[in-house]
């Protein structure tokens, strides 16, 4: 992985579109500012993995789950 | 205009162009996959199958969330809107639906409330966005058949 160090108000191009920036640092926790094209969303980390589980299993319903509902 | 899209549930079926909706970044872990066709399921239009054009094997049964959760509210925070919504998107008239998984062994339906989809029916866009709310899905038992 690559590690920098970034004061408030500094950032980063991530390529030619992506931009992240430091907003805040306080506390023990950092804003973080992105700036990114409309095609890339932005998760959680924690919340990402939770969801992409749970949109794998729903994917797969079956036409007679719809019997019981 | 219809879209043929060929499906491993339906066979191939010839859809209106106005029933395809584009998802510029995907679902959740499906980002490659951004049109999906909007089908009425055996049941009617109130629940509704979610079909990628562009894989057969991936569809999500979806609803209102209303349709099971008549208290459903949904709780987007300013900043989790702007991480997940683009400009093109009006927030006023999208339509929320949120994804459905029937557990048929413990009989029970299972309702994604934490990220629902939100549909633009104007510009046929559509976007999952992760809200903030404490459990992932809600547990409904189902009626034994």
């Amino acid at each position: 992985m690559l590690v920098l160090t970034r004061k408030s108000g500094e950032g980063l191009w991530i390529g030619d579109d992506i931009r992240i920036q430091v907003l805040e640092v306080r506390d023990g926790q950092v804003r973080i500012g992105v700036d990114a094209p409309e095609e890339k969303g932005i998760y959680r980390d924690e919340l990402y993995e939770r969801i992409r589980k749970l949109n794998i299993r729903a994917s797969r319903s079956k036409n007679e789950d719809i019997d019981s509902l | 205009m219809t879209v043929e899209v060929v499906t491993s549930r339906f066979g191939t079926i010839e859809v209106p162009e106005e029933r395809i909706f584009f998802f510029p970044r995907g679902l959740i872990g499906f980002e490659h996959l951004k049109r999906y066709a909007r089908l009425d399921s055996t049941k009617g239009p109130s629940i509704q199958w979610l079909q990628s054009v562009d894989d057969p094997e991936t569809a999500f049964l979806v609803s209102e969330p209303t349709t099971y959760l008549p208290s459903f509210e949904l709780k987007i925070s300013e900043s989790d809107a702007s991480l997940a919504l683009s400009e093109s998107l009006d927030l006023k008239r999208l339509e929320t639906l949120t994804i459905l998984h029937v557990d048929r062994e413990n009989r029970s339906l299972h309702v994604h409330v934490q990220a629902p989809l939100l549909l633009d029916p104007t510009t046929r866009k559509g976007v999952q966005v992760v809200t903030d709310v404490q459990n992932a899905t809600v547990p409904i038992p189902l009626k034994s058949p």
